[in-house]
């Protein structure tokens, strides 16, 4: 086992990867940019390393900073976390060439799951159904068209390289195919430096289901059953759920072994997620495979009762995965909704700032993998990702009915959230329906505006802390906290003055 | 005592009666702002409570009504107090000090950002004519870029940030000249 590793990222997931080497007791290193130098992941750590400026490509891109803060530090193999440069295959040979170790898949398993037209090819060779479309890159706007005619309108355009829906056009008719194949080539360009798209058939509403695998270097390998995402907004995850209320345990087997054949045709080691599409009949399809820790992963955590950083940290240090399929068996159902600083009264525009009061939710089977703290700042440069709520309770309407009370105590203030949306999300008809899709909040909730009630609490609220004195501006002493005048200060002038 | 508020994007209009000893104060919520003189033209209130209020700690307040009991935790910012409620948060802005019309996003025609960012790219130089929606910024937040367009017709006559700037709400990234009617397009140097 390692000594010490180092963490390539920031935020929650670093935080909770360094729980976990602290669990181990292997010493943990984090790295930050200059803005971050108060971020909870420093202080989570037990040795902390500057990379540079705000800027990703100075700090938590800058591959030669890192394994260099590596080697100094004498940390023996780096995580990477999810983002960043998880899924980069030159980082993950650079590391091995510095002779650390990459807490993750091989770098050509990466390179050949990372490009999408490659994978499909991979796959469709395995027997897994892909979804039906191009094999090979498009030439030019002549075969887009001809693929698109084979295939059937509507069709989805996609990167190569892509990913996060950048590069992505879904396209309704012959006409519009010339514009948005050359939008998203260009998006592609910008965004991956590689502006090869190929299409594919666009299936209307699927579920977004995807199944986790852990491999060993030995040739062990066990899936752990899936997580539903469907329910996203700007082709991104915010609720995710285990088991998924769409699967039957037929359906449930098939797509287990579909992401076994996966990663057995990848030669996959290390934890990874095999992504479908399931459409509304039952047919399923190979989507994608993430070669890295997933955003999602706890819901699998608690439902299993297994910490997969742990076990991505022995594998990697070249132990034997202990784990059976036979033995596998779920327990309950798990729920987890991500806490972005976000404004969904706005079109879920970013909203940066700083955390002016936190206070985590906490009781049975609730859980926050968070990177906040009251006072932190949320810098523009990253992913607006705060925290992640998880719960676990013994069925679905338990798990519902917890996530509610736990969302309504997760008190994140100073900058907008979706907690009030979700909070609706999760008491919704379709939703207790389980009639999730990944165009379920454009349907059902594309018209959505924060509660008047809300509004006038709020006010009431104003009012209150305004006749408590806790309302009042903070004292001078800069904004660095300390500027709350205590109560026991300001109490006094309603008592004596009335 | 009156108060004018925007909570959220809701202009309101709260009275609340002096607390008595006991910190029981009657707080009545009107619709609309301090400029319509709304509980004129709108008695009829949205909201009555008579609360008790205790402060907890210096975020929380305890609120009872009768038997009932919930909890309330506000924290200050420069934009206002942000305020939680059972699992809703609201930032609530005091109209009196912080007019409507200077909210974060500007008076209409004003190329700022709409939230704290980074500068990608200037699409135009001093003395240029732009159309209306013409391309002027492109910022960064948080791994999303958003454009920045022409308010109206008009020429270029300040660009005061560059590449790789942090910009806030507020900020005036670039100044348009509005183009008036019949007023010819070349500048002095063409």
């Amino acid at each position: 086992m390692f000594d010490k590793v180092l963490v390539a990222n920031r935020g929650e997931i670093a935080v909770r990867i360094l729980r976990t080497l602290r669990e181990m007791g292997v010493a943990g290193v984090a790295v930050h940019s200059d803005v971050d130098s108060r971020a909870l992941h420093v202080l989570s750590a037990d040795e902390a390393v500057l990379l540079g400026e705000a800027d990703p490509a100075s700090s938590y891109l800058n591959v030669e900073r890192i394994v260099q803060a590596a080697l100094d530090t004498g940390a023996q193999a780096i995580h990477p976390g999810y983002g960043f440069l998880s899924e980069n295959a030159d980082f993950a040979a650079r590391v091995e060439e510095a002779g650390l170790t990459f807490i993750g898949p091989p770098a050509d398993v990466i390179a050949r799951l990372g490009d999408k037209l490659t994978a499909r090819r991979l796959l469709a060779d395995a027997g897994v159904a892909v979804v039906p479309g191009m094999e090979v890159a498009a030439r030019d706007l002549a075969d887009l068209a001809r693929a698109a005619d084979a295939v059937g309108y509507p069709v989805l355009i996609k990167a190569s390289s892509g990913g996060g829906g950048k590069g992505m056009r879904v396209v309704s008719s012959p006409e519009e195919l010339t514009d948005a194949a050359t939008a998203a080539s260009s998006e592609a360009s910008g965004a991956f430096g590689d502006g090869t798209i190929y299409l594919e058939r666009y299936l209307d509403r699927p579920r977004h289901v995807e199944v986790q695998v852990l491999a060993d270097s030995h040739g062990n390998l066990v899936h752990l059953f899936e997580r539903e995402c469907s329910i996203q907004r700007r082709h991104q995850k915010i609720i995710e759920e285990t088991p998924s209320p769409a699967l039957t345990p037929e359906l449930r087997a098939a797509m287990g072994e579909a992401a076994l054949v996966v990663a057995r045709a990848a030669g996959y080691v290390n934890a990874g997620t095999v992504e479908f599409l399931l459409s509304p009949d039952g047919e399923f399809f190979f989507l994608e495979v993430n070669t890295r820790i997933q955003v999602e992963h706890p819901i699998t955590e608690v439902t299993l009762g297994l910490d997969l950083v742990r076990h991505q940290v022995e594998i990697a240090a070249g132990g034997v995965l202990g784990l059976r399929q036979e033995e596998l068996v779920p327990r309950g159902h798990a729920i987890e909704c991500r806490i972005y600083a976000e404004d969904p009264a706005a079109g879920f525009l970013p909203s940066p700032g700083k955390v002016i009061l936190c206070r985590p939710a906490s009781g049975p089977g609730v859980r926050f993998d968070s990177g906040i703290y009251s006072g932190v700042d949320i810098p523009v440069s990253y992913d607006p990702i705060l925290g992640k709520l998880i719960v676990w309770a013994e069925d679905r309407p338990a798990a519902m009915a917890r996530m509610i009370r736990a969302l309504r105590a997760n008190v994140v203030l100073g900058v907008h959230t979706a907690t009030e949306l979700m909070l609706d999300i999760l008491a919704s008809a379709p939703f207790a329906e389980g009639e999730t899709h990944t165009r379920f909040v454009e349907d059902h909730f594309g018209a959505w505006a924060p509660s008047e009630e809300g509004d006038l609490a709020a006010a009431v609220g104003y009012v209150s802390a305004d006749l408590l004195g806790l309302g009042s501006e903070p004292a001078a002493l800069g904004d660095e906290g300390g500027g709350w005048p205590s109560p026991w200060q300001t109490l006094g002038r309603w008592t004596l003055g009335s | 005592m009156r108060y004018h508020l925007t909570s959220g994007h809701r202009a309101l209009t709260v009275e609340a009666t002096p607390p008595d000893e006991q910190l029981t104060t009657t707080v009545t919520v009107y619709s609309g702002g301090a400029e319509q003189g709304a509980q004129e033209r709108h008695p009829e209130h949205l909201l009555e409570r008579t609360i008790r209020l205790e402060a907890w700690t210096p975020e929380g307040i305890g609120v009872r009504e009768g038997a009932k009991v919930s909890e309330l935790l506000v924290a200050r910012s420069a934009e206002g107090l942000w305020v939680w409620c059972d699992g809703r948060a609201r930032l609530v802005r005091d109209s009196g000090t912080a007019p409507l019309s200077s909210g974060p996003h500007g008076a209409p025609g004003d190329v700022t950002p709409p939230m704290p960012a980074v500068v990608q790219e200037i699409c135009v130089a001093l003395g240029d004519h732009v159309e209306q929606g013409a391309r002027l910024v492109v910022l960064s937040a948080m791994k999303m870029e958003t454009t920045l367009v022409a308010p109206r017709p008009g020429r270029v006559v300040a660009v005061n940030v560059e590449a790789g700037d942090r910009v806030a709400p507020g900020d005036m990234l670039v100044e348009i000249q509005p183009q008036e009617a019949g007023e010819p397009l070349g500048g002095e140097n063409g």
